[in-house]
């Protein structure tokens, strides 16, 4: 929803000779936000927010299919969470801009100031290489794109939207840096992708807000801890960092539990889960029989029409598997999670070859989920899934140790959330499940021994 | 020794260094000059950081080897408020690597990095740190 601000001008002298378009950059827009009450939109996305990349994103659930499956209130999109940290990273900022007015580090101030722009704009673009249902399509993408979404967001930033971000002063190599994590000042691109971005920031208070988990999180009081930590000129070595005080630290371990929950009772809840491999499984199948289906999948112009409801459709008219999942999916009618271990020694013997391929988890699970449904073509009985738990990036504090580097906090609780497990689990259809005697948790372990024996490295 | 070997390296670096690393710091270093001095086939990519040359490829080995319960990794807390992390293979990682180097052939490449390793050890952690960002050219 648009409103227009107090105070526009809009009805400004000489309004009669403007163009349509050009009367509408006089308006100051505002989106009324949930999380964050009233965020203005920027003149240069006054000018594309409604062009189709961008909208888009209004049509594509931040949460995925888990609102179809366990979260129904999970309907907020990507494009409200993109404004959202494009807001929280003008509000950081402006923040980190007033206390170097106190602190007087006046490079760094100028520099802060002058980048601004450019972080707002790396905070609205740098989700907007999602595919439908977000982080379903993000193996597939890389299967068939090679690319993943940020590496497809900094595409379309370049081919679209190059010229007007230019015309407002903001150089796309750097929005596009931003993004990648490439910039050569760190603390700028870590206000939009590090251990305490503003994106995690937004996403955690946003989908708790909408999943109905009602955590207390004191917004500003976090933004408020956050600092740049560096002395002297080279702004190279400037990290973005936590003020060194109980406060701050206490303020950062319920960010970083709260990060831990959602993971565990959120984004990796078991039956939302099996809908995504199963969808995934059923756009696999698809490119492979529908050639046409491959082309709009592996070409970027035609990647960025697909709609969460184009898909669906697309898929229902692609042979059999993709229909009946995703008519599966509609009904609520799930695969059935029938083995889930730890995937680490004792458990299962790990060679090397496989332990080296593992680094690329996705793409194990897939070799596996193929071996274990054999000899079956373009239908997956049986789905193999492995889960790396996420661990907190290392944080640090505003204190510099006796070479001049930030310390790293000192947190038992988020050393206790530091430990990386690895889970293999394995979803098979309820009708093969019914014929088929043999699938019992020790066979599959056994079977997922023995493709594990004969790994090759460079199979996946 | 063919490209792709990283996790290989890891273990046989962690099995012939025959105590355990101490300090993230220093394992980063530790790859970084086995690379770079001394021409051990790592793959993983470093670029400037703080504290020197760093992998975050390398950082998600190890932790993938703590997931698969290969590696420990311990803390030291000081009083200062450091926070030091100490590598050592579990006795299952210990396992795992001795059966990899008994499949090794080429007994001179084990003999060879059991010296750069004995090497490494002489060296403090400030001197890495330098010897690594020459290594890499970064100053």
């Amino acid at each position: 929803m648009y409103l227009l601000a107090k105070g526009s001008n809009v009805l400004s002298k000489g309004l009669k000779n403007k163009h349509p378009r050009l009367m509408l950059m006089d308006r100051r827009h505002i989106v009324i936000d949930p999380i964050h009450g009233n965020i203005e939109m920027p003149r240069w996305l006054v000018r594309i927010k409604d062009e189709p990349s961008i909208r888009r994103m209004v049509n594509i659930k931040q949460l995925g299919l888990k609102a179809f499956i366990d979260f129904p209130g999970a309907i907020h999109t990507r494009y409200l969470h993109s404004l959202g940290t494009m807001h929280l990273a003008g509000k950081l900022i402006g923040l980190l801009v007033d206390k170097e007015e106190t602190k007087g580090r006046l490079d760094l101030k100028e520099n802060l100031t002058n980048n601004k722009n450019s972080l707002m704009a790396a905070g609205f673009f740098h989700d907007i290489g999602h595919g439908p249902f977000s982080h379903v399509l993000d193996f597939v993408l890389e299967k068939s794109l090679n690319m993943d979404h940020e590496e497809i967001a900094t595409k379309i930033v370049k081919s679209c939207f190059k010229d007007i971000l230019e015309e407002d002063s903001i150089p796309t190599d750097v929005v596009c840096q931003i993004i990648k994590a490439e910039h050569k000042y760190s603390f700028l691109s870590e206000i939009i992708n590090d251990a305490m971005d503003v994106d995690k920031v937004d996403y955690l208070i946003r989908d708790s807000y909408f999943v109905g988990l009602k955590y207390g999180f004191d917004l500003d009081h976090f933004l408020r801890q956050i600092t740049v930590c560096g002395v002297g000129e080279k702004l190279e070595e400037y990290k973005l960092v936590l003020e060194n005080t109980t406060e701050a630290k206490v303020s950062v371990e319920l960010f970083v539990l709260i990060w831990k929950a959602l993971y565990d009772l959120v984004y990796h809840v078991e039956s939302s889960r099996i809908a995504e491999k199963m969808l995934e499984k059923a756009i696999l199948v698809a490119i492979e029989v529908d050639k046409d289906f491959k082309k709009e999948m592996s070409k970027l112009e035609s990647y960025m029409r697909i709609s969460e409801h184009y898909l669906f459709e697309r898929l229902t008219q692609t042979g059999n598997f993709p229909g009946s999942i995703v008519d599966r999916i509609r009904r609520g009618d799930l695969y059935l999670q029938v083995f889930n271990e730890k995937l680490e020694v004792p458990n299962f013997d790990l060679n090397e070859d496989f332990l080296e391929s593992l680094r690329k988890h996705d793409f194990v699970s897939e070799v596996i989920t193929q071996k274990l449904s054999e000899p079956e073509s373009n239908h997956y009985s049986i789905i193999c899934d492995i889960i790396r738990t996420k661990v907190p990036k290392e944080i640090y504090v505003d204190e510099l140790d006796k070479e001049g580097e930030p310390l790293p906090i000192k947190s038992a609780v988020i050393d206790a959330l530091r430990k990386e497990e690895l889970s293999i689990k394995v979803y098979v259809e309820p009708e093969f499940l019914k014929k088929e005697e043999k699938i019992t948790e020790e066979n599959i372990k056994s079977k997922i021994q023995e493709i594990v024996d004969g790994w090759k490295k460079g199979e996946e | 020794m063919k490209s792709k070997t990283d996790i290989l390296l890891l273990l046989l670096l962690l099995r012939l260094y025959k105590k355990p690393i101490v300090g993230r710091t220093r394992f980063q270093k530790i790859v970084c000059v086995l690379k770079e001095k001394f021409g051990v086939p790592f793959d993983y990519k470093f670029r400037a950081y703080y504290y020197g040359p760093y992998s975050k490829e390398l950082a998600d080995s190890l932790s993938l080897l703590q997931g698969t319960n290969l590696l420990n990794e311990t803390t030291d807390v000081f009083e200062v408020g450091v926070v030091r992390y100490n590598y050592e293979l579990t006795e299952k990682g210990k396992e795992t690597a001795d059966k990899i180097i008994s499949k090794i052939e080429k007994k001179k490449f084990l003999e060879e990095f059991e010296k750069n390793l004995s090497e490494i050890q002489q060296i403090p952690t400030t001197e890495l740190i330098s010897l690594s960002k020459k290594m890499c050219g970064i100053d």
